[in-house]
């Protein structure tokens, strides 16, 4: 009996200090370590080590690790708490970055972007695409950056429209011309990712509140201005979208569609239209058709509408320095790297999207994004669906609404009203820090 | 001597098993109660003690609480009416010894050896609107099913998991339930037919009564089951379309780890758990009968 305990007791203690002996070793004597944490999605690792290798060759007290994970913000999150975290994060887009940033988790930009950029005679800061810059700013200082970036709006099925005759929509009379055209084939004119307003938001309702309103009638809703919801403009694009629904020029059960479902139904030829970013060619490689051919339009806009028409939508994937991180001015010099001109017209050819560098798109682009980049390089303006990232229960009201105005109900003045609604909720609550453009 | 050995050894091979559960279980309930009193994002330390204003608002200033809370309820519901009954005549009819009783049961306790994720993946594309086989049955006799398919619409999409979730845990109750059936001894029917009761008259006053501890159980199952549903709705809809098929725990979920509102959802998380636990009291104290000892 006795021997057994002692057994036991000896089990016990053995774990527990194997345990605990298997804390991570020290950097050694003058080589600083850097960790960088990396969501592991379509694009993969590979690039991110390439470029640690290269920046290794020119800074030998340096290693960089690099890991990643599909989900990775939700290994990050325990660390942040903990205050143990990576150096450098593209942490996904899982992660609540602008909670980080109220919770002052995360490390201001502004001396850094100062600094003189890799390969180029100017500052970093002016190197980058200055509204995607903009975006990752609160309260006048730079903290989140902007690194790959997409242009979101419609994509039609260009064999199909040349087989027919057809031409891409330029104007919303023009779309209700086409799509009449098109239903008369038994072919859906428009799909959506219904299972995820978010789509529909981008793809309809918000360019055509732009384009009804200008774009002050948005950035009036992105800062919570009372009524900006319901102004006259969300209500025009509201309508618009319930004419297409009544007209039928949805494509029948995309309200219970996943985002691949319907971009398959694209893919197969049995839509004509879909709303989406930059990201569908290579979210849809493996089941795009032989032979199929997609094209980039932004979505079509009034006539006579306010807003102007090259108006384009574009948002970013986002990096950042944590503010614990254990080297910081390296991680930020590492980062400057990565974004530097060369590396940035690399990852453009290599990974088939478009960078937040200016000149990045001066490459040999996949055929998929020389439209989106034109649009973007001519576009007066851009937006992204920021409000989305600041305020997410609002946003979630609001894509709710959305959603229930594309089923068929509620009316658009319903729909328009929720959302104001869903605004106003965000707007008394002052336990949510408020963002301004 | 060896009766004191013996104590230092239970207790030595319990200590370990004692202290993992009060670790990871015991403590961070507790804690929970807790941290329902704060406000936070659940990514930094920063915290602010807010009292009792997380459930302030949960119970008089959020509607979608009470409607998740009614689309629970309704889960429980249907659930108890549809699962109770047909378990126990399926637990009844197999206890008899009819043939291939044995492959029945099989059949009827596969769904619950599937993982949720696969049931509501398979079930998905059963409900699906173009190339699920169900609208396609439909169209098949002139009918015309959900256009967004019967997860897609706002009327169908509730009904729709509440069937593939009773499809998924009939099995489950019908064995729970057949082992309190065959746990009663044959001879109390044969004295009950000799004193000249039917079929309807034995299971009322023989069956009823011997399984009565058994239904308690699977009704507190029930309750605690269907309450805490979260894999199935998640992966079937996300609580959509426009939250018509929200549940206490997917907008938990989407509280603490999308809107980093740690707080609120940590206080959502003690009240999910006093509501299972007052229905499942309520519900056992309903039942209370003589324990009939057999």
């Amino acid at each position: 009996m006795r021997k057994l305990i002692w057994l036991a007791i000896l089990a016990l203690t053995t774990t527990i200090v194997a345990s605990c002996g298997n804390k991570q070793s020290s950097s050694k004597h003058g080589v600083i370590e850097l960790e960088v944490a990396v969501f592991q999605g379509g694009y993969g690792l590979d690039f991110f080590e390439y470029a640690a290798r290269e920046y290794e060759k020119m800074h030998p007290n340096i290693r960089i690790k690099i890991w990643g994970n599909p989900r990775i913000w939700e290994q990050l999150r325990p660390r942040f708490v903990a205050g143990d975290v990576p150096d450098l994060t593209w942490p996904g887009w899982g992660m609540d970055y602008w909670a980080l940033v109220a919770d002052g988790k995360v490390m201001e930009m502004d001396k850094y972007l100062a600094t003189k950029a890799y390969g180029q005679n100017k500052p970093w800061k002016d190197t980058f695409r200055q509204d995607l810059l903009k975006k990752g700013m609160y309260n006048g200082h730079y903290y989140i950056m902007p690194f790959n970036n997409n242009v979101f709006g419609w994509w039609y099925n260009a064999g199909m429209f040349e087989k027919n005759g057809w031409q891409p929509p330029k104007t919303y009379e023009e779309l209700l011309v086409l799509c009449e055209k098109i239903k008369k084939t038994g072919i859906a004119p428009i799909t959506y990712q219904g299972k995820y307003p978010a789509y529909m938001l981008r793809g309809f309702l918000i360019p055509w509140a732009i384009s009804a309103g200008g774009l002050q009638t948005f950035i009036d809703a992105q800062n919570l201005k009372p009524g900006a919801w319901k102004s006259p403009a969300f209500l025009k694009a509201a309508r618009m979208i319930a004419e297409l629904r009544d007209k039928g020029y949805f494509q029948k059960g995309a309200m219970g569609m996943d985002h691949t479902g319907s971009q398959m139904e694209f893919l197969l030829g049995r839509a004509a239209m879909i709303p989406c970013g930059t990201w569908l060619a290579s979210e849809m490689k493996k089941q795009i058709p032989p032979g199929f051919k997609m094209q980039y339009i932004n979505p079509p806009v009034l006539a006579n509408g306010k807003g102007d028409p090259t108006i384009t939508s574009t948002g970013a994937e986002t990096w950042i320095i944590p503010k614990e991180a254990k080297h910081p001015d390296e991680a930020a010099d590492f980062f400057k790297f990565m974004t530097s001109i060369d590396m940035a017209k690399k990852f453009v050819e290599r990974k088939n999207t478009l960078m937040a560098i200016v000149g990045s798109d001066q490459c040999k682009l996949p055929p998929y994004l020389v439209e989106p980049a034109r649009c973007l390089r001519n576009a007066k303006a851009t937006w992204d669906a920021d409000f989305a990232q600041w305020y997410k229960a609002m946003n979630k009201d609001i894509e709710n609404a959305l959603a229930a105005l594309l089923s068929g109900e509620i009316t658009p003045e319903e729909c328009v009203n929720r959302m104001e609604e869903a605004a106003e909720r965000t707007r008394k609550d002052e336990s949510i820090p408020k963002h301004k453009m | 001597m060896i009766g004191r050995d013996k104590h230092i050894a239970v207790f030595v091979f319990l200590f370990p098993a004692v202290v993992l559960y009060s670790v990871f279980f015991v403590f961070p309930m507790a804690q929970a109660f807790y941290v329902a009193l704060f406000r936070w994002r659940g990514l930094s330390l920063a915290r602010e003690y807010v009292g009792l204003e997380n459930f302030r608002k949960l119970l008089t200033d959020d509607p979608l609480f009470w409607q998740c809370l009614g689309h629970n309820l309704m889960f429980l519901v249907v659930s108890l009416v549809v699962i109770i009954p047909l378990g126990l005549f399926f637990a009844v009819t197999l206890s008899r010894r009819i043939r291939g009783a044995q492959v029945y049961r099989a059949i009827y306790l596969f769904p619950n050896v599937i993982s949720v994720v696969a049931v509501a993946v398979l079930w998905s594309f059963v409900y699906h609107p173009t190339f699920g086989i169900l609208n396609s049955a439909l169209k098949a006799i002139g009918m015309q099913g959900p256009v967004n398919g019967w997860l897609g619409d706002a009327n169908t999409a509730l009904p729709s998991i509440i069937a593939t979730g009773i499809w998924y845990s009939l099995g489950f109750y019908i064995v729970l339930l057949l082992a309190g059936v065959q746990s009663i001894p044959r001879t109390f029917y044969e004295a009950a037919e000799i004193d000249g009761a039917g079929s309807w008259q034995q299971f009322r006053h023989v069956t009823i009564p011997l399984v009565w501890e058994v239904l308690k159980l699977a009704v507190v199952y029930l309750i605690i089951h269907t309450l805490g549903i979260f894999g199935l709705v998640w992966v079937m809809t996300e609580g959509g379309p426009s939250n018509h098929t929200e549940t206490l725990l997917t907008y938990l979920y989407r509280l603490a780890f999308q809107e980093s509102n740690f707080g609120y959802a940590t206080a959502l998380g003690v009240i999910v758990f006093l509501v299972i636990f007052a229905i499942s009291i309520g519900c056992s104290r309903l039942m209370k009968r003589e324990t009939v000892e057999l």
